[in-house]
């Protein structure tokens, strides 16, 4: 057969392929959340709270409710919404790297900015002070009471500006935590209790001799962390001072200790990786290493899909780690521009503040909600968790909460994404060799210079 | 010319081993569609796995990917065709006319080449916001018709494919410049024509970010910016599924290029022979 007629051959044969599998993939339009019927102004919702009589008489403006997120999870639970309240949500998901610059360019237009947007932890701080965002403990004054009262109050400093107004609300607590390798533990340690491994690793300084331990146990087979990115993350929580204060940028003696901490670690070669890689996840199943540093969220994102129906399952427990740490999390704002402030305001309640289904979303991926009520019910269901050695996930995250509730509230600022991510570069290279401490840390101070000009920089270490 | 057998074993087997590699990276991109996430993130395989229907159904909950791959076909064709077209009729009028300032127009031409498109992005979005042109494709189509770098290749076929003798005859034959131009021109500059065609295609159906700066509207989403939001949620990834519309979406290339791959060896032979 000739070899132009075999080419239109397989050209043919993968387009009627392509063809099939299109017709597979398209929408059905009548189940779409997101095609029914128009918002209409004074939408009958399922909100339960009493609203202010002003934002009552506001009706809603026409054309749907635009959110702008990151998140599948918050599209998936906006369209449920939308469909359950008979209004038309358009749910735009925009990669992490690419939401702030997209934010930045069209927040302030009310023809291009979304009506609600969600935004993570470490740039709240920075939206909050953009006064780009609507006032909830001006519009919503009883709802916003409700929420302050009930929800923990690092969560509400954090989405309130500098007057203590309420600017974001979120679902969800990220409770930082330790997970542990049982195995390894009662080998080294002689217990798999939780709170047992959490005061043998308490102490920074007993973490050489602890390692020594488990190198001489499994001949340097088994490392003591799984990665240094996750490490930092919870070290970098230690801090009692804000990294910026007054426009000054100061580095200071505990964070100069977070890079000889890491020295250590790197010289004694105590950790599997670097970053969150192959050799990580697979790390839940093999042994590879003993301890851990993830949130409440990383339960479902990266801990289950690695061990559930795999040798990892059960072999792990979760405790307090040695320095409280609150990592991650999503933030929502309404934006001032909105037309639709009823139905922003409802569809934000009832996808982070509403008890019910704070509980069915958290539960169903052994996260810690926003709010005291809701955590009450999940901790008082008593739910093991086989996957954790049938540990209660729910009470262990209550104990944490607890702790880390009392971290100073005044030490986050809309710089500490950036500042963190450039430190994490600035300990790599000492703590692998490439560069002194001295040239590391002024290396951070030049990077946090260009970023923000209007910083100044000072060396107090 | 007999090439000695031991020469032409070498030759294939340095060969098969170029293919392997050229190809390997495509089956990696099936395998993964057919695992699941947590099985993607930590290990490599080259055993197909069992989760193409998990995958396939999250693909759908998550995204509308036939709508995006519609959008992406429309802004393709479209561009790529006044690419082309355009491309030719201005590398023809720099071929066939001598005229004033010919050669600025052409250093200009070439100097638009260097500048790097990132640096207009900002700029390009204020101009379409101003003339209210955003969430349209509009502006991802029409700019098409400028193609520096287009124009500069097929200028420089035309330069030896098209002689000047040709469109002379037909002149005096009373052939209008139009009629020379689609009817005996754009047949002769085919080969180039069809290569940067691939090569605009490729781009423009690749093309990712100025779609992410100037489209909000998720009907109007293309495929590049629909597969980024598979891996976008940093707390529930969907790696398995972004794979698999990675695979679906570069059948249309693969398409293109089985069709019209002729058309570039074609064109990198033409130039190199003698009348």
């Amino acid at each position: 057969m000739k070899k132009s007629s075999l080419k239109r051959m397989f050209t043919g044969g993968m387009a009627v392929a392509m063809a099939v599998t299109m017709l597979g993939c398209g929408k059905n339009a009548d189940s779409s959340a997101s095609n029914t019927a128009k918002s209409k102004s004074g939408t009958k919702n399922s909100s339960t709270s009493a609203k202010s009589d002003d934002a009552k008489a506001e009706k809603d403006g026409d054309g749907p409710l635009v959110i702008w997120t990151q998140g599948n999870s918050i599209k998936e639970d906006a369209e449920a919404w939308g469909a359950a309240n008979g209004v038309d949500v358009d749910v735009v998901v925009i990669p992490f790297a690419d939401l702030q610059t997209k934010l930045k360019q069209q927040i302030t237009d009310p023809k291009t900015a979304p009506d609600v947007y969600a935004i993570t932890k470490d740039y709240v701080k920075d939206w909050v002070e953009r006064g780009v965002n609507l006032d909830l403990s001006e519009e919503f004054p009883d709802d916003a009471k409700n929420y302050i009262d009930n929800t923990y109050k690092d969560l509400v400093a954090l989405g309130s500006d500098d007057k203590g107004d309420l600017q974001a609300v979120t679902a969800e607590y990220p409770v930082g935590m330790m997970y542990y390798n049982r195995e390894i533990a009662k080998n080294i340690l002689g217990t798999d209790d939780p709170d047992e491994v959490g005061k043998a690793l308490s102490d920074v300084d007993q973490w050489p001799d602890l390692y020594e331990k488990i190198n001489d146990a499994y001949s340097g087979k088994v490392k003591m962390f799984g990665t240094t990115q996750n490490l930092n993350k919870m070290l970098s929580n230690r801090r009692e001072k804000p990294y910026v204060k007054d426009d000054v940028f100061t580095v200071t003696k505990d964070m100069a200790n977070i890079f000889e901490i890491n020295k250590q670690i790197y010289d004694d070669k105590m950790f599997l990786t670097e970053k969150e890689d192959d050799a990580y996840f697979s790390g839940w199943n093999t042994d590879a290493f003993f301890v851990d540093f993830l949130p409440s969220w990383g339960y479902s994102s990266k801990f289950k899909p690695q061990v559930d129906g795999k040798e990892g399952a059960g072999k792990w427990g979760m405790t307090t780690p040695p320095y409280a740490y609150n990592r991650g999390g999503t933030y929502f704002f309404i934006t001032k521009t909105t037309s639709h402030k009823n139905n922003a305001w409802d569809l934000v309640k009832g996808i982070s503040v509403d008890t019910q289904k704070l509980v069915d979303v958290q539960k169903g991926k052994d996260g810690f909600a926003s709010t005291k009520e809701a955590n009450k019910i999940l901790v008082d269901s008593g739910y093991e968790e086989p996957l954790l050695g049938n540990q209660k996930v729910f009470e262990e995250y209550q104990k944490q909460a607890a702790i880390q509730e009392k971290l100073p509230t005044d030490v986050v600022t809309k710089y500490d994404g950036d500042i963190e991510s450039f430190m994490n570069d600035a300990v790599i290279n000492y703590a692998n060799g490439s560069m002194s401490l001295d040239d590391a840390i002024k290396g951070l101070g030049t990077q946090v210079q260009s970023a923000y000009p209007e910083l100044t920089v000072k060396y107090n270490y | 010319m007999r090439i000695k057998p031991v020469k032409k074993t070498v030759m294939y087997i340095f060969l098969i081993a170029l293919a392997i590699i050229s190809f390997f990276p495509f089956y990696v991109m099936i395998i993964n569609a057919t695992r699941s996430t947590g099985d993607i993130l930590s290990g490599f395989s080259l055993i197909p796995g069992k989760s193409i229907a998990d995958n396939f159904g999250e693909m759908q909950s998550r995204v509308d990917v036939l709508k995006a791959f519609r959008n992406s076909l429309v802004v393709a064709l479209s561009s790529t065709a006044l690419t082309c077209y355009f491309s030719a009729m201005t590398a023809y009028g720099l071929t066939a006319y001598d005229f004033k300032l010919k050669n600025t127009a052409f250093t200009a031409i070439l100097v638009i080449m260097m500048i790097p498109p990132q640096l207009s992005v900002i700029g390009f979005f204020k101009f379409m916001k101003g003339m209210n042109l955003l969430n349209s494709f509009i502006p991802l189509i029409l700019p098409s018709i400028a193609s520096a770098t287009t124009v500069f290749f097929i200028k420089q076929y035309a330069e030896t494919a098209l002689s000047r003798s040709i469109i002379e005859s037909a002149r005096i034959d009373g052939a209008g410049e139009f009629k020379i131009f689609n009817k005996m021109a754009l047949p002769i500059l085919a080969p180039a024509i069809f290569t940067m065609g691939i090569n605009s295609f490729v781009t423009s159906w690749n093309n990712y970010l100025v779609p992410l700066i100037l489209l909000s509207d998720t009907k109007k989403f293309t495929l590049p910016l629909v597969i980024r939001i598979f891996n976008a949620d940093t707390q529930d990834p969907s790696v398995g599924a972004m794979y698999l519309c990675i695979a679906i979406s570069i059948v249309p290339v693969m398409i293109v290029f089985f069709l019209f791959s002729r058309y570039i060896i074609d064109g990198i032979g033409a130039g190199g022979e003698k009348e």
